[in-house]
This record gives C-alpha cells, structure tokens and sequence, in this order.
C-alpha cells in the first residue's frame, strides 16, 4: 500500500495497514491456551491442575467405558424436558402477556422478580418438594428458562407495527387471521431470541440441578470424581458439558439466522 | 462474536419502565401476597412458609445480627469479584475495539465464555482456587466478566464512524479520539454492561455459595433448607431479592448520572 511519504508528502506519518488474518490469530490463541495449560499443569504438584495430556487420557477413558454417553443422555434428557415446557408454557404465557396489556401491568413484577432472583436459591425448594427425582431437574430447569422466554415473546408481540393491526382490521380480517398472518410472524423474532436465551438459560439450570441432585448426569460424574480428587475427570467431564452447551447454542444461533432472515435484527 | 447485550433486547424490557402505581399492579402485589400466605397456611409443605412467619423469621434474623453477619461476607466478595471484573472487561473490550488481533485473539473464547453456563465451571475453579474467599471472589468474577468484555467492545465498536472521521479531519490523536469521542459515545452500552454483570456476579456469589463454602448467604439457603425451616429460608430469599432490586437501581442511578444525555432508561 502507498504511503503518504512515497508519494511525496511531506510531514505525514505512513500508515501501515497490515491485515492480519484472523483465522492465524484464533489458532495461534488457542495453540498457546492449550500450551499454558500444559505447563501449568505439570508445574502444580499433581493434587491440583491437570495436565493437558492427562485430561485428554482421562476424557478418552471416559468416553470409551460409556460413562461419557450414559451421563450425556441423563443429563440432556432433563434439559430438553425442561426447556420443552418452558418454550411452550413460555410462548403462550408471553404472548397473552403481549397482547393484553392489563396482563402485562400485573405480572411484570413477578417476571422482574424471577429475572433478579439466583434461580438456584429456589431449588433446595423444589427438591424437598419433589424429592430426587428427574421430575425436580426437569421443574429446576424450566424455572431458569422460562422468564426470559416469556418476557422475550411478550416484547416481540408488543413490538408489532399497530399500522399492520390496524390495516388488517379495516380489510375485516377476525381475530384468527389477525393472530395467525399479522401477531405471530411479528413476534417471531423476539420469540426465537426468548428461545435462544431460554436454551442457555436450560443448561445452566441443568448443570445447577445436577450439582444439588448428583445423582446421575453430568454433575454426578463431576462431584463423583471431585470427591476422588481426581482433578483430570473432572476437567474432561466439565469441558464436554460446556463444549455440548455451546455447540448447542450455536446451533440454535445459525437456526435463530435461518428463522428471521426476513426481518432485519434491529432492536426494533 | 457473541452479540452484544444491551438491556432492552435481552431482558425483553418494553421501551417505558418507569414503575408507575397503577391499580392493576397494586392489585396483582396485593393478590400475589394473599396466595402466598394461603399457601402457607394451607401447609403445602413444610418448606413453603406463609408471607407473615417469612416477615417475623426476616425480623428476628436481622435483630440476631445473622443475616448482617452472612451479608458482609457474601458482599465482601460480589464487590471484589465485580470490580476486578469491570476493570479487566473494560479494558479487554477497549483493547479488543482498537487493536484487531487482540480481537482475534479473545473473541473464541469470549463467545465461548459467553455462550456456556458458567455454573459449571465452579468445580474448576475449586480445583484451582481451594475452598476460601479467594474462590468466592473467582466465581464472582467469572460470571460477571463476559458481559462486560462484550458489551465494552460494541460499545466503542458501535460508535458513529462519521464522528471519528471528523475527529480525524480536525487533527486529533488516537488518544484524543479515544478519550473525547469513543468512551463517551459507548459509555451508556458500557454502564448497561455494568448492570448486566453485577446481576450475574450476584447470581454467581449466591450460587457459588451454595455449593461451596460455609459463609455467606447461599450457605444459609442449605443451611435453611437442610432443616426444613421454610420461614428463614424464604426469608434469606427476600433478601437477596431485595440485594439484588438495590444493586440494580443503584446501577441505574449511575447510569441517569453518566451519561444522562442517553435518555434510554
């Protein structure tokens, strides 16, 4: 690229671009991660970090005698059970909370209430009533997905042009065909966001069902292995979970894309 | 990149929150309160107290000095962990904004910081911290350190380009541009971040506390729940609750201060 100085100028300073590519970047990141981790780990006396090398022997094993998959499965099927009931009792709620503004008014506190409060402090609760049981994960879980995708869908139905409504009204369109062509595709975008967030939302409630009811799943491979003091399984047990969650959420990102490519992702 | 959280959007707020005393809503407190003390009365379980026994047990609790006592440990360590978490989110993000390689560099493991439930890295951080104050402050740190790196970043990065190339043509340094006209223009996503983060590093220290220590408010939730005392539970409960509705409009005082030409809350 010329600089200002080659081409005569005096008195400016060359600006140098370089394009760095941000692929070498992010391997070069992670390359050194991995390193710093290895070092680590075979500085510290053994009783505490992991190497790299073993955790990666550690998560073989685990994979290998099905511990991994058994845990895996146990583990998703409260999630997707709970993030279920919550999408559906989720949508529906926000979008009757959307609609009727009354409803909105009233229950707002209590959405605001639950956003605020640490999910986790209600579930002693729901386990002395529920007992240990996949029912307890399953209510743990839709109770840290559910507020965010209701207050989600209720913000995409209230964010409907009332122009459209109005339009469609004056064409003498009833309530049906006002709900299913006009409300829901507007309130799609929020919806899908609420979903979005509600999924991360599921694994963080399944990962905190699971360190107070241990056991089964993933949390119960963690504490089992904690109490070893075998650091590396619970190294190898910890990144598989939050390697599945984000491989999930990722996921539902590109799907989220797919969804709502008709309308732009403004805050709008 | 993980996509920035600006309060509105995330939190599914409507544009106008003032919380304004209308009838419905004093209705709905009020209704709210009775089927709770009902609940409570009916004996449900043992473990769901009513509205009254919660208020007495929340009043003998503080005139024990117990929940004073828990409350200073449990703050002690939010505060530390948030903080550290601001100055370095802050920095990270403004780092990030400027200089792409450094972008490069974090953005995988931020989005990844981002996407992942955080609770699940307690246990690595008890490996590496032990079980004391210092892991109190970690959890609070890593719960809260995410948003504000993200929101940072888009902060500076969303800033109107035209005003930089203005700045530019009028014969300002990098400094200048960064002090006069990046920060303050991102200042009201940043503070947003702020808000964001301290929620999280509550969440964070009250659910870090109930898995590890024997200190601090989320000890006394097990504590509580352990012993089937409902009262004292709910009680810790409203407490936090109300912790929390603090930090928050303290926060948002903060940000009507900053930058009250941003008239979004």
């Amino acid at each position: 690229m010329q600089t200002a100085a080659a081409q005569g100028l005096p008195h400016t300073r060359p600006r140098r671009r370089r394009r760095v590519s941000p692929a070498l970047v992010r391997t070069i990141s992670v390359i050194a991660f991995l390193t710093v981790w290895q070092i680590a780990g075979s500085y510290s006396d053994g009783l505490s970090i992991p190497t790299l090398s073993n955790t990666v022997r550690a998560w073989w094993k685990l994979a290998l005698n099905g511990e991994l998959l058994q845990a895996l499965a146990a583990s998703l099927q409260a999630t997707l059970l709970g993030f279920g009931f919550a999408g559906l009792f989720g949508m529906t709620a926000g979008l009757l909370t959307g609609w009727y503004q009354w409803l909105e008014e009233s229950l707002d506190i209590y959405w605001s209430l639950l956003l605020v409060l640490p999910m986790m402090a209600l579930a002693p609760i729901i386990i002395v009533v529920f007992g240990f049981s996949l029912a307890a994960r399953v209510i743990i879980v839709f109770l840290f997905a559910v507020v965010v995708i209701v207050v989600n869908t209720a913000t995409g139905v209230r964010q409907v042009d009332h122009a459209l409504v109005d339009m469609a009204r004056s064409f003498g369109a009833n309530g049906r065909q006002l709900f299913f062509r006009i409300l829901l595709p507007a309130a799609m975008p929020g919806a899908v966001a609420g979903l979005r967030l509600g999924l991360g939302r599921s694994f963080a409630g399944m990962v905190a069902a699971e360190m107070l009811v241990s056991s089964v799943g993933m949390g119960n491979l963690v504490t089992h292995y904690a109490s070893r003091f075998e650091p590396e399984y619970v190294f190898a047990a910890v990144i598989t979970t939050v390697a599945v969650a984000i491989g999930v959420m990722h996921s539902m990102r590109l799907l989220e894309r797919r969804f709502v490519a008709w309308k732009t992702a403004d805050r709008g | 990149m993980a996509e920035p959280i600006a309060q509105p959007v995330a939190r599914g707020h409507s544009p106008r929150r003032r919380l304004t005393i209308s009838w419905v809503r004093v209705a709905s407190i009020l209704t709210g309160l009775l089927i709770w003390e009902l609940l409570g009365r009916a004996q449900v379980s043992l473990i769901i107290p009513s509205a009254s026994e919660t208020v007495l047990a929340l009043a003998q609790m503080i005139e024990k000095g117990d929940l004073a006592r828990n409350l200073a440990a449990s703050l002690g360590s939010f505060f530390i962990g948030f903080v550290l978490a601001v100055l370095v989110g802050v920095l990270l993000g403004a780092l990030m904004a400027i200089y792409p390689v450094v972008e490069y560099f974090c953005d995988i493991w931020i989005s990844a910081g981002m996407s992942a439930p955080t609770l699940a890295f307690l246990p690595i951080l008890v490996i590496l911290f032990g079980i004391n104050e210092n892991v109190r402050i970690a959890v609070a740190f890593t719960f809260s350190v995410w948003v504000m790196v993200v929101n940072t970043f888009t902060a500076l990065r969303g800033v109107d380009h035209r005003l930089v190339e203005m700045a530019h043509a009028f014969g300002a340094t990098p400094r200048q541009i960064f002090w006069r006209i990046l920060l303050p223009g991102g200042l009201a996503l940043i503070i947003s971040g702020l808000r964001l983060g301290a929620g999280r590093a509550v969440k964070g220290m009250v659910n870090g506390e109930m898995l590890i220590t024997i200190v601090g408010l989320g000890a006394m939730i097990q504590t509580y729940a352990a012993t089937y005392n409902g009262p004292n539970l709910f009680a810790v409960l409203t407490t936090i609750c109300t912790l929390a509705i603090l930090i928050d409009q303290g926060l948002r005082a903060l940000h009507r201060a900053a930058a009250p030409w941003n008239q979004r809350r």
